[in-house]
């Protein structure tokens, strides 16, 4: 059997697999175009039965079988780039910013000043940080992780300015960046509680 | 938010359409795609399969492709363990093989061939995106199974000249094989209550040769043994056998061995 046949079977079989049903009709129709499968076809047809019939029975899960496969995945999948850093505003569209500074109730300078990581994450409160987590879809930790990163310039901003701008301002801490963008010191007050 | 898009599938059937998702785990990805990451992680571990917050396979099976141009290595490591627990899952028990004999192959390896074909399948799908992982996202354990089908289809073609040419064609059953054989109804007991007995009733199933457990689909199937009409699709044509009686044989022969696995008197005793 060439490589191109064992394709063509396994591609019938899976299209035998996933049809909707697994009836007479079902089966003959593929024995009768696809004979050289009659085997093959007849023993997924038992073995899609007794799938059902057994779908409810538990079994334990060997673990180290699955850690097995994923480091060769590992070791197999094309490099990508490191995992710290991970840009979570990367895939978050300009609307749905103005979406979660709403939601958040801060002005959008606030948003900037994370998504350049000019914000000391350990001076935010949990709470907060969760809100823009869940806003941004992503997890806690993910964030933390690209914030922890050093400051940078915030993509997709035009300065109007005769010098380059720079992203080696160091960080600042949550209470100043809310005070450099103007937040009144009522809602101030509210962003910096923690939260029970 | 915007509402984010679940991607369609692209694979097409024989006829040219496309195939789709079933439309619960089309509802499902539709919610699922804006829970943020760690929502997602949390609903993995939703062990009840009649829990609404239970995420379907095909829906990992989504996810995980999704992450074809992420980093985020937590993430795709989680959803890529909870993967591979439902394709262990999908997959009959290493005792339910028959060990050893001509037309089996051990059931660890073919356990082990799934595992890694799936797994070059993913790697072979982030690196460019293809649609052979459809079929996982419209019915993952039957997709499965017929992936085990095909790596066993390999290494059993390899083997298949040992096979001796049967002796079936002709002559009556042995009287062991006439008195065991009693009223057996396979489907009656693949429908019972006990799942434990259901799961000795399918371990007793897959480890009959492959001849006879393969009539006793055909006969589970209704098609009938043979006809004097040609175009019926009788058993006997489909596995070119020149008498009826040689299925008769295979069909005792299998409840016979079916009886006395699952403890089942003869009609005799």
């Amino acid at each position: 059997m060439t490589d191109q046949s064992y394709h063509d079977a396994e591609e019938i079989l899976m299209a035998f697999a996933v049809e909707p049903e697994h009836d007479l009709g079902t089966l003959e129709r593929y024995l009768r175009l696809y004979p050289e499968l009659a085997e093959d076809l007849i023993d997924l047809s038992m073995e899609l039965r007794l799938q059902r019939a057994t779908v409810d029975v538990s079994e334990p899960v060997d673990e180290a079988w699955i850690e097995a496969s994923l480091a060769d995945f590992h070791a197999a999948a094309p490099a990508r780039p490191a995992a710290q850093g991970a840009d979570p505003f990367a895939a978050v569209a300009s609307d749905e910013l103005v979406t979660l500074r709403r939601s958040l109730d801060v002005p959008s300078s606030v948003i900037q000043g994370f998504r350049s990581r000019t914000v000391d994450i350990a001076t935010v409160p949990a709470g907060f940080l969760a809100d823009l987590a869940r806003g941004l879809r992503t997890g806690v930790g993910e964030l933390n992780a690209f914030l922890a990163g050093p400051p940078r310039l915030t993509p997709g901003l035009s300065y109007k300015s005769d010098h380059a701008p720079s992203a080696d301002g160091g960080k600042v801490t949550f209470e100043t960046l809310l005070e450099q963008c103007r937040v009144p010191e009522d809602r101030r007050r509210q962003l910096l509680k923690p939260r029970n | 938010m915007q509402t984010r898009k679940v991607e369609r599938l692209t694979k097409r059937k024989r006829d040219g359409t496309p195939y789709t998702r079933r439309v619960e785990v089309e509802i499902a990805l539709t919610s699922l795609v804006h829970l943020s990451r760690d929502e997602i992680l949390e609903r993995l571990k939703v062990r009840d399969p009649t829990s609404p917050n239970h995420v379907q396979s095909e829906c990992i099976v989504y996810l995980i492709r999704a992450t074809r141009d992420d980093n985020d290595e937590r993430y795709f490591n989680e959803l890529y363990r909870e993967l591979m627990r439902r394709l262990a899952s999908a997959l009959p028990r290493v005792e339910g093989e028959r060990a050893g004999g001509p037309e089996n192959v051990d059931g660890a390896d073919a356990r082990d061939r799934v595992r890694d074909i799936f797994r070059l399948r993913l790697v072979e799908d982030r690196a460019a995106p293809g649609s052979a992982l459809d079929y996982f996202e419209v019915m993952f354990s039957s997709a499965v199974a017929a992936l085990r089908k095909t790596s066993m289809g390999r290494a059993r073609r390899q083997m298949a000249r040992r096979d001796a040419i049967d002796d079936e064609e002709s002559g009556e059953p042995s009287i062991a094989v006439e008195k065991a054989v009693g009223s057996l109804d396979v489907q009656q007991e693949l429908l019972s209550d006990d799942p434990n007995y259901r799961f000795k009733v399918a371990k007793a199933i897959r480890t009959l040769p492959d001849k006879q457990r393969r009539v006793i689909e055909m006969l589970l199937q209704r098609m009938p043994i043979d006809s004097i009409d040609d175009d019926v699709l009788t058993i006997r044509k489909v596995l070119g056998v020149k008498s009826e009686k040689t299925v008769r044989n295979r069909r005792d022969a299998a409840i016979a061995t079916m009886r006395e696995q699952l403890g089942i008197g003869s009609r005799n005793d």
